[in-house]
């Protein structure tokens, strides 16, 4: 005889605005449904563009700083846990869910991406923010899909589905993370995040000193390295996450003209400035999304032309940021 | 209006959509359409190689920007620009 069936979906809503990783949006969607002026943190510039070795591709990508995820992370009380038997992850993850509390599964992406586009092809961990369930049926998780840009929804999986992904994370080579699952809970008192000018002045600051390396307009590197590459999806979510940044830093000049740190003029410009980099990386990202889909080589020196460029607008925006913030 | 060549273009577009995601509605597919409405960046590179196979053409680098070819009327453009190049080109070495 079938017993009562046991659900529980949680509230919440997907931040969509922009992507920045999975884990990031994720918390976003928890915290905006508490406090929505943590909407404003979501696009602090404390990022940094990087040139060097990124996941065993040697391609320019941008990645936030710890200390934005502390700001994040600081509206909850986080415990990081192991499943006692793992045959009983399932029920460990839904006593959990029941409790109110939010509940990120690490997971082998290779069983849980579905379109085996990104990093589908590989045994890779990622942090799958599980928000409900439906007993022994169905499973619901806050997922997106990189090649729309960013649409994170809540998804419905299958119960066998997630363990699969849940056990297998543990053979095939995986990393082991020290955990395997982390139960977020979100704090009575989150204070109201408001946006400090200071921080934001030395942050652009810090990205024009990285960008006035040299190294970033040196694309000989890139030359010997792209080339040598075998090109994959994973330059593609490189590209998102850069075109994203910039969507961020639309968002950022917005607000910052709203409160009047900046002109309504300014804002505006910094905004189409913005436009100009997003424009840039998309292009750069369909050059190679092409020649991933035909199985062709893409032309180094139009890429490399295409990255110098955008590296200048990036150092263009944050130097007419400063000049107009004085 | 629109001329034979491109409203014959615009249906085998269409059927290119339709083949890519059958769940678009291509009776709301016109020239002033947006194909990122529509397709995401890999739907939309899955139909430039699907015109590049059906018409023997190739967009060069420089063409794929979606400034450029994202709306249909201007992707068809593009396409009749190659088409007419590569026949010129064709011509004078013949």
């Amino acid at each position: 005889m079938k017993g009562t069936v046991k659900s529980y979906v949680q509230n919440i809503e997907p931040f969509n605005d922009y992507y920045c990783s999975c884990y990031v949006n994720a918390l976003l969607s928890i915290i905006l449904k508490y406090e929505p002026s943590y909407r404003c943190a979501a696009y602090i510039n404390d990022y940094f563009p990087h040139f060097a070795e990124y996941e065993k591709l040697y391609f320019p990508y941008c990645e936030v700083r710890k200390k934005f995820y502390d700001t994040l992370e600081d509206c909850f009380e986080i415990e990081e846990k192991r499943y006692s038997k793992m045959c009983n992850c399932l029920d460990e993850l839904k006593n959990n869910i029941s409790e109110n509390q939010y509940v990120f599964a690490l997971v082998d992406l290779f069983y849980w991406d579905r379109s085996r586009n990104f990093k589908g092809n590989a045994h890779i961990v990622h942090p799958t923010l599980i928000v409900g369930y439906q007993d022994g049926e169905k499973i619901y998780a806050l997922e997106d899909n990189l090649f729309s840009g960013v649409k994170f929804t809540i998804q419905e999986y299958s119960e066998q589905e997630l363990k699969q992904a849940i056990v297998n994370r543990t053979k095939d080579n995986v990393p082991d993370e020290g955990f395997d699952y982390k139960v977020c809970k979100i704090r009575n008192n989150i204070k109201i995040y408001k946006i400090k000018i200071e921080e934001i002045i030395a942050n652009a600051k810090k990205i024009i000193n990285i960008l006035t390396d040299k190294r970033f307009f040196e694309f000989n590197v890139l030359d010997e390295k792209l080339s040598l590459c075998n090109l994959n999806f994973e330059y593609i979510r490189i590209h998102t996450r850069y075109s994203h940044r910039n969507i961020a830093n639309k968002y950022l000049f917005r607000q910052l003209g709203k409160e009047l740190y900046i002109s309504k003029q300014n804002s505006e410009k910094l905004q189409a400035m913005s436009d100009e980099i997003i424009q840039a990386v998309d292009f750069s990202k369909l050059i190679i999304l092409k020649a991933i889909y035909k199985k062709n080589t893409v032309n180094v020196k139009t890429i490399s032309r295409i990255w110098r460029n955008i590296f200048e607008l990036e150092y263009s925006v944050w130097e007419y940021f400063v000049l107009c913030i004085n | 209006m629109i001329e034979k060549g491109k409203k014959m273009m615009l249906e085998d577009l269409k059927k290119i959509i339709y083949d890519i995601n059958s769940d678009i509605d291509i009776s709301c597919i016109n020239m002033d359409t947006n194909l990122l409405d529509y397709l995401d960046s890999l739907g939309f590179i899955q139909v430039i190689v699907k015109i590049e196979d059906q018409y023997c053409i190739e967009f060069s680098d420089e063409d794929l920007d979606y400034e450029r070819i994202g709306k249909i009327s201007d992707l068809l453009n593009v396409v009749q620009k190659i088409n007419n190049e590569e026949e010129n080109s064709y011509e004078g070495n013949g």
